[in-house]
């Protein structure tokens, strides 16, 4: 039962650390531009199809995990000057409408491609033995490598927002978008270049849980409806709170799906975020305390 | 070329549909500190605004240093030399006074470094500050660091919109002498305020706005000595 419970710990923190790095994505662009990106989980599906395709090419998925973030990058830009920037100051109805247009086409030319059905990438290296907490058990070593690789790529964007110029004009722009541009901050480029960066980290992590998951057409649009709660629980802008938010999520579907099943574990797990929003209506960290 | 840094021609601005500033115009010569006054609601923040470009002006033109920067992107209003302590400081709150001093962009002839050093020489209680979030400041504190915010992009023209309004009298005495600090560096100051004796404290030539239009020019020493035309636009309604 112990290696039960850690092995779920485990998972739950490999998955989360996933979830917070696409949910930041979502966040940094609905405080930075004010639009509900729904083809979010959309670059997060072509990060999982793209490492998927060049593994069945050359055979190399370490060499998709590489191409897949370059090309959703190339793909966020596209999308930025394409749809978001045109419609931004226009009803917000507008942008969340082409955006939904812009999931469901990725999602159907995805399926017209590939078909409906997951395509399962092998699992890279093989099981290690660990001991824990008195608990002896196996674990596949690419969870661990996941989760470096998830924490790597979360202090990255820590590094990006706190001690970089435009991570600190990107962060002054979400709190006060006029008083930025009054600053001289060119807050339309700021937006092409994050769009870069949090497609790009939206196209590493569906790489990354293509082994784990697979690949399929809807795994973005299933995904998206969470990383709203995430981005919504953990705080706007907030790289903390998406990490907290994320890891809770996942830790409560991963921990109690040892006791009840799949569909109960998923109720669970909104419940604890609802009740969280209940007690902290502007996140785990308000924007007052971005980042700390 | 004229004499004039800024200059304001006509200028019409809406909110929507409301007709705010009615043919406004205005002058400034270069180094001069000027003061707009004018009740609430009469046009003041509008008129800031409109310079900056974060509401464009419908009719007009807004000549700076002989150029129409009318309608001109915000962000490239600011790289040519205007900068602004909006109303009510806006403050980036989740920010430390150093990152705040990093979000304006420094034209390029000049070293951050440099421009810390004379922002720090002005406002040393910043300087013992650096590391804080700006949301933990007092409000006297929040208001020098909105202005050296302003002037790290090393501004010909500052625009500060009721630099006074909320401040306890300790503070408001701490922001006129930076504003003459600020005059006193060549900067041109144009401020906004609905208090006639503090903005004489530091304005040489005021502005009078009602219902969006300019109504009364004059010096300040003329002003002190017209005390029916301050009660007839600054006082209070009878």
């Amino acid at each position: 039962m112990t290696s039960l419970i850690i092995t779920q710990i485990l998972n739950g923190l490999t998955i989360g650390l996933i979830f917070a790095l696409v949910a930041i994505g979502l966040t940094i662009v609905m405080g930075l531009m004010e639009v509900v990106n729904f083809a979010h989980g959309s670059f997060y599906m072509f990060g999982g199809y793209i490492t998927f395709f060049v593994f069945s090419a050359v055979g190399s998925f370490w060499l998709g995990l590489v191409v897949a973030p370059v090309a959703c990058a190339i793909l966020g830009l596209g999308l930025y000057y394409a749809i978001i920037r045109p419609l931004r100051k226009r009803h917000p109805l507008e942008p969340l409408v082409a955006l939904v247009g812009v999931a469901m086409i990725c999602r159907q030319l995805i399926r017209n491609i590939w078909g409906a059905e997951p395509k399962l990438l092998p699992i890279p290296f093989g099981r290690v033995q660990v001991s824990l907490a008195g608990a002896e058990f196996t674990y596949p070593i690419y969870f661990f490598v996941v989760m470096g690789v998830g924490v790597a790529a979360l202090l990255a964007l820590y590094l990006l927002f706190r001690k970089s110029d435009v991570g600190i004009r990107c962060l002054a722009a979400i709190q006060d978008r006029d008083t930025a541009m009054s600053m001289g901050v060119n807050v339309d480029r700021i937006g092409s270049l994050m769009l870069v960066i949090v497609m790009g980290v939206a196209g590493l992590a569906g790489g990354l849980v293509g082994p784990i998951f697979s690949v399929y057409p809807t795994m973005g649009l299933e995904l998206i409806g969470l990383l709203f709660v995430i981005a919504i629980v953990g705080g706007l802008g907030s790289i903390g709170g998406a990490v907290i938010a994320g890891v809770t999520i996942a830790m409560t579907k991963s921990i109690s799906s040892i006791f009840v099943s799949g569909n109960i574990s998923d109720i669970l797990a909104y419940c604890v975020l609802l009740a969280i929003l209940l007690i902290r209506p502007r996140g785990i960290m308000g924007l007052a305390t971005v980042m700390e | 070329m004229s004499d004039y840094l800024l200059q304001l021609e006509d200028v019409h601005t809406y909110i929507g549909m409301a007709h705010i500033l009615r043919g406004l115009s205005l002058a400034l010569r270069p180094g001069e500190a000027v003061a707009l006054l004018g009740r609430n609601g009469e046009g003041k923040t509008p008129t800031i605004k409109t310079i900056m470009s974060l509401l464009p002006p419908r009719r007009g033109t807004v000549l700076f240093q002989g150029e129409n920067i009318a309608g001109a992107p915000t962000h490239q209003v600011a790289s040519k030399g205007i900068c602004v302590v909006p109303k009510g400081r806006h403050i980036f709150p989740a920010l430390t006074v150093m990152e705040h001093l990093r979000v304006p962009v420094v034209n390029k002839k000049y070293r951050r470094e440099d421009m810390l050093k004379q922002v720090f020489a002005i406002f040393p209680e910043l300087a013992e500050r650096k590391n804080q979030p700006a949301r933990s400041l007092s409000g006297g504190q929040q208001q020098m660091l909105v202005i050296a915010r302003a002037l790290m992009t090393k501004p010909r023209l500052l625009l500060l919109d009721e630099p006074m309004e909320g401040l306890a009298p300790v503070a408001v005495k701490r922001v006129i002498e930076s504003m003459k600090a600020v005059k006193e560096e060549g900067i041109t100051v144009f401020f906004a305020s609905a208090s006639c004796e503090r903005a004489l404290a530091v304005a040489g030539r005021v502005y009078i706005i009602e219902k969006g239009r300019i109504v009364y020019e004059g010096s300040s020493p003329e002003l002190m000595a017209a005390p029916e035309v301050q009660q007839k636009y600054l006082g209070v309604r009878e």
